[in-house]
């Protein structure tokens, strides 16, 4: 582009035989306004697609989830026959049996074993233990008859919801022609509908997927991340204060910094080896527990504190710590008077956004053990728990169709949790931004 | 220098003169508190030679027991196997392909994205896209998998060609179209005839214009017919990882871009340069080394991640045929530390177990190493603008 | 904050190694608050005060003038330690004050600062409440023990820096929501408030505009009384307004010292006459 040192450039007056500046210039212009036309193009497009990109993956997830929202339920009028129940211990009862008994009577016509089989196989196993506690709640219900809205098997709740076609042919199908039948008898007779699925918010997970929740998970992501805080918190922030203001300036402060941030730069899956090796093999506790998933993760969000809470420290104007220090504070009281209270909302802030990081982990929790099938609900941080990312995994790896919804809906309420802290955090930054 | 008498009025220097007891006690308490901190500090410090140390220690006795060559010269990975064989080979080169396959999409996506919002946006659109990329950032990368995996794999097994032959249209067509047009005004810029030269412009872009359609064409058609086998490949994994490096990429360039200042960009377009110019031969100059460290810590991101590739890359540990092969599936370190682990945990002691863990060592180190060269780089570059 | 303070002290203008000048004029007073003999204060390597030795009288108001570099503001910083709190300054000599060295081990600096107070060229109130601005300082050296005492001495420093007045209806507001005079005043009553026996002030008007440096002015005329003050000022008419004795410096040397009439009307150095006449600055 600089073939214009060829041509000649003259003063105002120049003759017709060279040209002018401006007109060099203004020849050239034409082709440099185009490429600049280019330039925002690409520009915005990579923005663009990055838009896209979110957007697909918001919404397919979004699709996927919502209907988990939803579960098939059948009413089931339940005769609690004391002739079958222990009045004494209800808890021993056989509850299958009466709830096989209520089936029969609204399908009198099945009669063989085999079909007797398929008919039950439309409705959960958890209805059983739900009629259990329902009787052992009330057991001044034995000897009536209760309507009681029992879950359906997932399959039926794929059929309700669409995912199981009925024009695919009868032996591609999960259900048969038969099941297909009974179902619709159900409906005819209003005895089956979609409720609010309360199970996936209360209970824990399971091998069947109507009677899967996350509530275990949430409350392991509780008390893992509670651990991760109490931890991380308070180091981050002891380690941030004396490298801003009190660590002079050699080669041991030169090596505490660079060590920080190469702890930043180890890959996630290494904590998990780390937990491994330090936290269970060599001290021996517990696998799978929020105790030591709040340790690893500890070690994971430190460089986020530190660096958030340094950058804080550093937004208080030295005017101020010259000010404390000139009507006689010492040091610590300067810091701890003065500068701590302004740079708290930033220390804050980063600390929240640490957490939010901290909720999506995987890797290093799946290598510390969480990989188990965990059904209970941990009540403390040394009962074996999982995680929400890692009920994540352990869904999508399912092959039930209904796992599949169960993990875009799960997927979505980890996103709120994100949502929510990150949110939380901009609040603040912005609410204390304005402080001074 | 006369001395003048001084009126020592002894009572009111005890006020700050201290008895060497106190002086004592205070520096004591000084001591302590200064020093919990600094031991604190230390120990987060200490924390990462910890973590080298423990990986190490059970690394080591991998290498002990068969040696280095086998690790990083032979493909042959079966450590379920009685004696187990356990050449990483192909599972080393399955992490480089997806991280450089990602690199390829992100850094120029990253890269001019930045530009974008540090210089060509308006204030007001800039508000709205930085949290877009800022919430690519802050999705769980569980969340990625599964969409790699239930939602994009089967899409690519299903549609895979249709999708690659309109995504080599999106991508290459206006590269080409633009190539045209600049060789065509290369070639002909040497001749000074205005008009001439027009109508040879003319002839000579439509003349490539036509060669470059039929090129696309031609190109896009044999993707069309690309039959994938399976959704869960290098290429899914890539792009999937190029989406999770990407706001790494963009906000450490765009702090690098604003980080060179009004002054530089204030000097260009007085000159009477339009912003294209501004940036390319201005700014980017100036911000090379932190937009470099930017694709280094963009690059660490997407070699370190687990989750995604452990769902969607196949896991099958081999070298691709041809090696260029991305519908082919891989199996990158931290998917093999990942999964393997349940298994080797079982028989701790044994080159199983020691194995992963030298695997872990290779990734530290690897990113030990980037970190450090990023780190140079950035302060090289602040030391550069600033003028020291 | 280290790394900003150490920028500060690379500022310092580079001076070349050479012998410290003869002082000019009488450095002695009668009854001295300090006395400060052959202090040199280096940044690193580099020497920024050259032996200087100088007096300081009770209840007077002495001014420090100089082109900028010459490193009066470093000197007014030593009087009070305010050094200590830069990276790799090293200050020698003999600072007496109450006739203890204050650079003496033995010294504690936190009270010292008590009793030499110090106000900042920018204002720099807390953001706290007026109130806890001047009540803070009291509390932690333990002159307030209880709230009716922090209340006194909130007053009676409020009244003394002249800003009662104007804030006794609102001292629960911030103090930086005040206009920059008032916030100087409420520094300065900020310093006064521990009962200081000196009153250093680094170009506490620069940052202000004229009415309220001219209200600052005449509060330095009336803190005079009870109070020694040094005062550092660009400005050669606000240091003939509000001085009795000036100390002009050059270069990091102590050139000419005298009473404020003497300097302005008859300065016996050349370098005095030239800067007061305007011949550079």
């Amino acid at each position: 582009m600089s073939s214009s040192k060829n041509k000649s450039i003259a003063g105002a007056s120049g003759s017709s035989r060279r040209e002018r500046t401006i007109d060099i210039v203004n020849r050239r212009l034409a082709k440099r306004y185009r490429i600049e036309k280019r330039f925002r193009f690409y520009g915005l497009c990579s923005i663009i697609v990055s838009m896209v990109f979110l957007a697909v993956l918001l919404t397919s997830i979004v699709s996927n989830g919502y209907s988990a929202f939803f579960q098939t339920y059948v009413r089931l009028d339940i005769t609690l026959d004391s002739a079958m129940l222990d009045r004494e211990n209800p808890g021993k009862s056989n509850f299958q049996a009466i709830i096989k008994q209520s089936i029969n009577k609204l399908y009198p016509e099945v009669e063989d074993r085999k079909s007797k089989r398929e008919l039950y196989a439309l409705f959960s196993s958890g209805a059983a233990f739900q009629l259990r506690d329902l009787v052992m709640r009330h057991p001044d219900l034995i000897g009536t008859t209760v309507s009681l809205w029992v879950p359906a098997d997932d399959d039926v709740d794929m059929l309700m919801k669409g995912y199981i076609k009925r024009s695919v042919a009868e032996n591609e199908r999960r259900l048969s022609d038969r099941q297909l039948g009974w179902i619709d008898r159900l409906a005819d007779q209003d005895r089956i509908e979609k409720r609010f699925n309360v199970t996936f918010f209360t209970a824990g997970d399971s091998r069947e997927p109507e009677l899967a929740g996350i509530w275990g998970a949430v409350k392991g992501s509780f008390f893992t991340l509670l651990v991760t805080l109490v931890l991380s918190f308070p180091i981050g922030l002891a380690a941030a204060v004396y490298l801003e203001e009190f660590a002079p300036k050699n080669l041991a402060t030169d090596f505490i910094e660079v060590n920080i941030n190469n702890l930043a730069a180890v890959p996630s899956i290494v904590f998990g080896l780390l937990g491994l090796a330090v936290f269970l093999n060599f001290f021996g506790m517990p696998r799978s527990t929020p105790l030591v998933g709040g340790l690893v993760l500890m070690l994971m969000t430190l460089p986020t504190i530190i660096i958030a809470s340094r950058a804080a420290l550093k937004a208080v104007p030295p005017s101020i710590r010259e000010a404390a220090l000139g009507v006689g504070s010492s040091k610590m009281q300067m810091v701890s008077s003065h500068v701590l209270p302004l740079a708290l909302p930033g220390m804050l802030t980063g600390t929240i956004i640490g957490m939010a990081q901290a909720l999506g982990e995987t890797a290093p929790l799946l290598m510390i053990g969480m990989v188990a099938f965990i059904v209970d609900i941990p009540g403390g941080f040394t009962d074996p728990a999982a995680v929400m990312p890692v009920q994540i995994y352990l869904w999508a790896d399912s092959p039930e169709r209904a796992f599949l919804e169960r993990t875009s809906a799960a997927i979505l309420v980890l996103l709120a949790f994100l949502v929510l802290m990150n949110a939380a955090a901009v609040i603040m930054r912005k609410r204390f931004e304005k402080r001074w | 220098m006369a001395e003048t008498t001084v009126i020592d009025d002894g009572k009111k220097s005890e006020a700050f003169v201290l008895s060497p007891e106190k002086l004592r006690r205070q520096r004591i308490a000084k001591f302590i508190g200064e020093g919990f901190l600094l031991v604190v500090a230390s120990f987060v410090a200490v924390v990462v030679l910890f973590i080298f140390y423990f990986v190490a220690v059970d690394a080591i006795p991998f290498f002990q027991q068969r040696g280095f060559a086998e690790f990083f010269t032979s493909t042959s990975w079966y450590p379920a196997d009685e004696p187990g064989e356990f050449g990483a080979l192909a599972i080393i080169y399955g992490s480089g392909m997806v991280t450089i396959g990602s690199a390829l999409i992100a850094v120029p996506l990253g890269i001019s994205a930045a530009i974008c919002l540090s210089d060509v946006l308006p204030f007001s659109v800039r508000q709205y896209a930085k949290p877009v990329i800022e919430m690519l950032a802050a999705i769980p990368s569980v969340a990625y998998g599964f969409f790699a995996l239930v939602i994009f794999a089967p899409l690519l097994q299903n549609y895979g060609g249709p999708i690659l032959m309109w995504a080599w249209w999106l991508i290459a067509g206006p590269f080409v179209l633009l190539a045209v047009i600049v060789v065509g005004d290369v070639l002909t810029s040497g001749n000074d005839d205005s008009s001439k030269r027009k109508t040879m412009r003319a002839v000579l872009t439509g003349v490539l214009s036509i060669i470059a359609v039929v090129f696309l064409y031609w190109a896009g058609s044999a993707l069309n017919a690309i039959q994938i086998l399976s959704g869960t490949n290098a290429l899914n994994v890539s792009l999937i990882l190029s989406f999770m490096a990407l706001p790494t990429i963009v906000s450490v360039s765009e702090d690098s871009l604003q980080a060179v200042g009004r002054e530089l960009r204030e000097g260009s377009y007085a000159l009477g340069a339009t912003r294209a110019e501004t940036l390319v031969k201005t700014v980017l100059p100036a911000a090379s080394s932190g937009i470099l460290a930017a694709v280094i810590l963009g690059i660490m991101r997407a070699i370190g991640e687990t989750m995604v590739v452990w769902m969607a890359s196949g896991n099958s540990s081999h070298i691709p045929d041809p090696w260029y092969n991305y519908l082919d599936s891989i199996r990158t370190l931290t998917a093999t530390i990942a999964g393997d682990m349940g298994e080797a945990d079982q028989v701790t002691g044994s080159a199983r177990y020691h194995v992963l863990f030298a695997m872990g060592l290779l990734l530290l180190v690897f990113s030990f190493f980037s970190n450090l060269i990023s780190e140079r780089i950035v302060v090289r570059q602040r030391k550069i603008l600033s003028g020291e | 904050m280290q790394e900003v303070l150490k920028k500060k002290s690379l500022e310092k203008r580079v001076l070349a190694p050479r012998e410290s000048r003869k002082t000019i004029g009488n450095i002695n007073v009668q009854n001295p608050r300090m006395v400060c003999r052959n202090v040199d204060v280096y940044y690193d390597d580099k020497q920024a005060i050259r032996k200087v030795s100088i007096d300081i009288g009770r209840n007077e108001v002495l001014a420090m003038i100089g082109p900028s570099g010459c490193g009066k503001s470093t000197f007014l910083r030593c009087l009070n330690r305010m050094n200590d709190t830069i990276d790799g300054c090293r200050v020698t000599g003999k600072i007496l004050f109450d006739g203890k060295d204050i650079y003496d081990s033995s010294v504690d600096v936190v009270p010292l600062r008590a009793q030499i107070g110090m106000v900042f060229q920018k204002p720099n109130p807390f953001p706290k409440s007026i109130y806890e601005n001047v009540s803070w300082a009291p509390k932690i050296h333990g002159l307030a023990e209880s709230k009716a005492e922090a209340d006194e001495i909130v007053e009676s420093s409020l009244h003394k820096a002249g800003l009662w007045d104007e804030v006794k209806d609102r001292l629960d507001q911030p103090g930086t929501g005040l206009s920059g005079g008032q916030q100087q005043r409420l520094c300065i009553a900020r310093a006064i408030a521990v009962s200081p026996e000196v009153i250093l002030m680094d170009e506490p008007c620069s940052a202000l505009d004229p009415i309220a440096t001219a209200k600052i002015e005449d509060l330095i005329d009336e803190l005079r009384e009870q109070y020694t003050i040094v005062i550092v000022t660009h400005s050669m008419q606000q240091a003939s307004r509000v001085s009795q004795r000036t100390a002009f410096f050059h270069l990091g040397d102590l050139i000419e010292v005298g009473s404020t009439d003497t300097i302005f009307t008859k300065p016996s150095h050349q370098l005095t006459e030239d800067y007061i006449t305007g011949r550079y600055g």
